[in-house]
């Protein structure tokens, strides 16, 4: 199946779709799985966009604190790079 | 050699498909940090307006979801729900009503074995109502924001109570109309807290429950209430269990909030000098 045929862009767009509202309303953990899905299926910059909405949204805000969804959006775009190439090339 | 041209140009074009895409991702990586680190630097600015936007979004969620329950459309399953959420409500009032009572109780204790002490006229000052506009499971950090900010008087540090007086939380941030509420329970979070004249550390593991470790020989009851000495002496919550083994020195407390955080709709914001 190739990345960019219409399916795999319908089910990335509803996979995205779901973690940015999951990050306004939905428990934590279902934009984490969204995100760990998109990015090992997809080269999806919407990981990264989720973390960042995640951390702004619900760090408390008391001086500068680890920004654990960001880092972690961060590290699963760039570690799942090598195995999305290896492995889900079109 | 041909093996080898084939190789190269199947390289190539590989490098070509994928040099594309991890440029854009590497610019949007430099994005997102960039904003993040543009709102540390700004004091919160990029996060004000995006708490503000969550909750405008979240008003037009519940003003659609009402729209489409009141449509007639799952009827059966809506009221059904409504009964039993508000069924769920009613049992979490009557058992914070009930943890309310037993904290009145033990301060009227206290105050009778000291009949001289005179409790201020209004300990609680002119605090300010605000409505809990996010869910606090959709925190990870054990957080949630309240529909009231600096423009109505909100500041950092302020205590957050429950109607029954239970304090749930300190503001941590404001925004104009909104603000960051850190629970005092959040994942990760510890607090100095004392029951029964016994002082403790109580571990917060989310969701208005904590757990501490206590000596044996100390008396302590289930449903006793947890005050926290740095919050005022006001209560955190009760005893909700007690685990202890006769081969172990200490027991372990299981502290909850007798009220359930997801049905908050409302809490009471002290001033900071209370």
């Amino acid at each position: 199946m190739s990345t960019f045929s219409p399916s795999a862009t319908k089910i990335r767009f509803v996979v995205g779709a779901v973690g940015i509202a999951g990050a306004f309303f939905l428990p934590w953990w279902v934009p984490l799985v969204c995100m760990i899905g998109l990015a090992l299926r997809y080269p999806a910059w919407e990981v990264l966009f989720i973390g960042l909405v995640m951390d702004l949204l619900w760090l408390p805000g008391q001086g500068f604190e680890v920004p654990v969804f960001l880092i972690t959006g961060i590290a699963l775009v760039w570690v799942c790079a090598p195995l999305r190439n290896q492995f889900l090339r079109p | 050699m041909p093996t080898a041209r084939r190789y190269s140009k199947a390289m190539m074009n590989s490098y070509r498909q994928n040099k594309s895409p991890h440029r854009r991702l590497f610019a949007l990586t430099v994005l997102v940090i960039f904003l993040f680190l543009l709102d540390v630097l700004t004091g919160g600015s990029v996060r004000h307006q995006l708490r503000g936007g969550a909750v405008v979004l979240g008003d037009w969620s519940a003003y659609i979801g009402g729209s489409v329950a009141g449509s007639g459309v799952f009827r059966t399953r809506a009221s059904l729900e409504s009964q039993n959420r508000s069924l769920a409500e009613e049992l979490a009032q009557y058992e914070e009503r009930a943890g309310a009572y037993e904290v009145l109780r033990v301060e009227n204790e206290e105050l009778r074995a000291f009949v001289r002490l005179v409790e201020g006229t209004s300990r609680e000052g002119q605090g300010v109502t605000a409505p809990v506009v996010s869910s606090v499971r959709t925190s990870p950090y054990g957080t949630f924001l309240i529909g009231a900010g600096e423009a109505e008087g909100i500041v950092r540090g302020s205590q957050v109570l429950t109607s029954g007086g239970f304090v749930v939380g300190t503001v941590t941030d404001t925004g104009a109309h909104t603000a960051t509420v850190g629970e005092v329970f959040a994942p990760g979070a510890s607090v100095e807290a004392s029951v029964g004249g016994a002082s403790f550390t109580a571990e917060g593991s989310g969701g208005g429950n904590a757990r501490a470790k206590v000596p044996r020989a100390l008396s302590i009851r289930i449903n006793e209430p947890v005050l926290a000495p740095q919050l005022g002496q006001r209560p955190i919550g009760i005893v909700g269990s007690i685990a202890s083994s006769t081969a172990s020195a200490s027991q372990e407390l299981f502290i909850v909030l007798p009220v359930n955080l997801s049905s908050l709709r409302y809490v009471y914001i002290l001033p900071v000098g209370n």
